[in-house]
């Protein structure tokens, strides 16, 4: 029983210190920000698997990594320098269709990882490739030759309106501040799923406006 | 130097971390020292009395009562192993000084001492222990 109470308490500190870290932390990750990541996961699970060892030791470090992790982030985002030192620069592949042996040494990036990653990015060949950059979360960004790209609307001068979908109900849940920010009242959204044979708001799955006003309305599977 | 609202918030949460790392620790570390005096004020007392001839009944109880109140908040921040060894060693300790045992005692108390000594010089920030 305590090491279950343990595992809620530090499942749910964890949370709260990754929320604390950013969004970044969660999704691509910095060198600096990989390695706290990791050390987090490591230093909750011992006190949650031996309940010999006091939740503090598990604690003090968690706490210690968001302390050391929060000057970090702040020492780079005020100082171009320290962030070159701790997340290192982006280095470029391939330029204008050649590919930079020299950086390609550097970064310990072999051959085969960059045409992979180079077809995972829909460019089979190398000379369609202006600028292949690696980025320091390890991305491949690459910008291909305008000769390749695929043509855009404005290419033909065609109007592209730009239509924004604002949710309005999700799962039955309306969200208020979206139908605000449209401008829409509940009467007027109330009518719209009486339309489509709703009764209450309680009977959409999901629904959405796009900028020119048309609604979209899925109703659940019991008010159909 | 114009500081930005971002600055202030992070400056406060740095405030805030330190305070929750260095001071409960801190605090405990004393804790621990003050304890371990204690208990070996106890002790000492114990071991005269043995030494001396007289029945340290009274004083063992003493001790008892004191490592009774004690050990629980000691398991908030020792390993839970060291706080069941001392645990044990004071039963064996206490019973030997009841029954006047003294050397038996005496080599008890050594051990106690030893235990407790490690407990505290494991948290002390140093070299050694840092590396």
């Amino acid at each position: 029983m305590v090491g279950f109470v343990r595992t809620i308490f530090m499942y749910t500190l964890v949370i709260i210190i990754l929320r604390c870290m950013g969004k970044r932390q969660i999704g691509q990750l910095q060198p600096y920000e990989f390695v706290i990541a990791l050390m987090i996961s490591d230093v909750a699970s011992i006190p949650m698997q031996d309940i010999a060892v006091p939740l503090w030791n598990g604690i003090i470090p968690i706490l210690s990594l968001l302390f050391l992790q929060l000057i970090l982030s702040f020492l780079i985002m005020k100082h171009k320098s320290i962030r070159n030192i701790i997340c290192g620069r982006p280095c470029v592949l391939i330029r204008r269709g050649t590919i930079v042996e020299s950086a390609l040494r550097n970064q310990m990036y072999n051959l085969d990882d960059l045409l992979e990653a180079l077809r995972v990015k829909g460019f089979p060949k190398v000379d369609d490739v202006l600028m292949a950059v690696l980025e320091n979360n390890g991305e491949l960004s690459v910008l291909p030759y305008s000769r390749t790209e695929a043509p855009q609307r404005s290419d033909f001068g065609m109007q592209s309106p730009e239509n924004l979908i604002t949710d309005l109900i999700v799962g039955g849940y309306l969200l208020r501040d979206n139908l605000a920010l449209c401008g829409i009242s509940k009467e007027m959204l109330k009518g719209e799923i009486v339309k489509c044979g709703g009764k209450s708001f309680d009977d959409v799955f999901y629904c959405y406006v796009d900028s020119e006003g048309v609604f979209y309305t899925q109703l659940k599977e019991q008010a159909r | 130097m114009r500081l930005y609202r971002i600055t202030w918030i992070f400056i406060l949460a740095l405030i805030i971390l330190v305070s929750l790392v260095i001071l409960p620790t801190t605090l405990f570390t004393r804790m621990l020292r003050k304890d371990i005096e204690k208990f070996e004020d106890g002790m000492n007392r114990i071991n005269q009395q043995l030494v001396e001839g007289q029945n340290p009944g009274e004083a063992c109880d003493d001790l008892e009562r004191l490592w009774h109140s004690h050990r629980r908040h000691w398991s908030f921040y020792v390993h839970h192993n060291i706080v069941d060894n001392l645990d044990m060693l004071f039963s064996a300790y206490l019973a030997e000084s009841r029954n006047q045992n003294v050397k038996a005692a005496l080599s008890e108390a050594a051990r106690i001492d030893s235990l407790l000594r490690a407990a505290e010089e494991n948290d002390r920030l140093s070299w050694y222990n840092v590396f």
